[in-house]
């Protein structure tokens, strides 16, 4: 990668991508549970999620649980990647790679 | 776009704080509901005995069977690619550990029923304390509360040692639960 990828260096999406990419691969994480990692407010998650999503970097999925609205959040095979070559252009600044 | 080298450093140390807080709080809302489960069992199983002594056996089996399989089906849960890895690894832990209590037993027997009670909380305390030191503090908190509790039972209160078990530990056991979960 020669390009930093700005979509995620955002800090922000950086936080939501690194939190999405700690979990088993697929593994959904609830709207309230990311914002308690992230720190973030509900209307500044949501548009740094739609950010991602708009890029093909997550998915969100909505459902009930009873008659409760519930939020989860993936990441998906193409955000794995982005991240882990966002992650390897980071570790190359540091080695003189990138 | 360029970083520089403090910069790219600064994400990275980013990256890793987040994505460690990330999978401890994911560790911790997989072994909550488990927590939960073995609390329920302890709370009925050393309760029963109590009253029964003499079918402990009879009350632990079918309470053992439901604790593995119910951490099987909750490891299991809500995973939208279902893997075999878990579930193998919830079930053959488990076997170690029965394996080693049943060794343990037969090398230092005869052992009373409390002292066996004594032996398998204290290995399960030992599992959650060491499991804590990797994933997170309140797991290993939970471990060492369990031990001292277990202890405490046993030395102080020996005539009442199996609904201390019951009580406390199960109590104990469904707290932490409660506490994981809300992490």
């Amino acid at each position: 990668m020669d390009q930093l990828d700005e979509t995620i260096h955002q800090p922000v999406r950086l936080k939501i991508m690194a939190a999405l990419k700690a979990l088993p691969n697929r593994e959904a994480i609830e709207f309230v549970r990311l914002r308690a990692i992230v720190d973030a407010t509900e209307g500044n998650l949501g548009a740094h999620l739609a950010t991602l999503e708009k890029s093909g970097y997550i998915e969100i999925t909505k459902d009930f649980v009873g008659k409760k609205p519930r939020t989860r959040v993936a990441m998906t095979t193409s955000g794995r990647r982005a991240f882990e070559r966002y992650v390897d252009y980071l570790r190359g600044i540091l080695d003189g790679t990138s | 776009m360029s970083l520089s080298s403090e910069q790219a450093s600064q994400a990275l140390r980013e990256v890793e704080a987040v994505s460690h807080r990330s999978s401890q709080l994911y560790q911790y809302q997989k072994f909550a509901p488990m927590l939960v489960l073995w609390g329920v069992i302890w709370l009925v199983g050393f309760a029963v005995t109590h009253f029964f002594p003499t079918r402990a056996s009879q009350i632990w089996i079918p309470l053992d069977v439901i604790g593995i399989g119910g951490c099987i089906f909750l490891g299991r849960r809500g995973k939208q690619e279902a893997s075999n890895n878990t579930s193998w690894r919830w079930l053959a832990s488990t076997l170690a550990v029965v394996a080693f209590y049943i060794a343990v037993l037969t090398v230092f027997q005869p052992a009373s029923g409390e002292q066996s009670a004594v032996l398998i909380s204290l290995i399960v305390a030992l599992f959650y304390f060491l499991g804590g030191l990797w994933i997170g503090s309140r797991l290993a908190v939970t471990g060492l509360a369990l031990a001292v509790l277990t202890l405490v039972g046993y030395y102080l209160f020996p005539a009442y040692f199996l609904l201390w078990m019951a009580v406390v530990g199960g109590g104990a056991l469904i707290l932490a639960g409660v506490w994981l979960r809300t992490a």
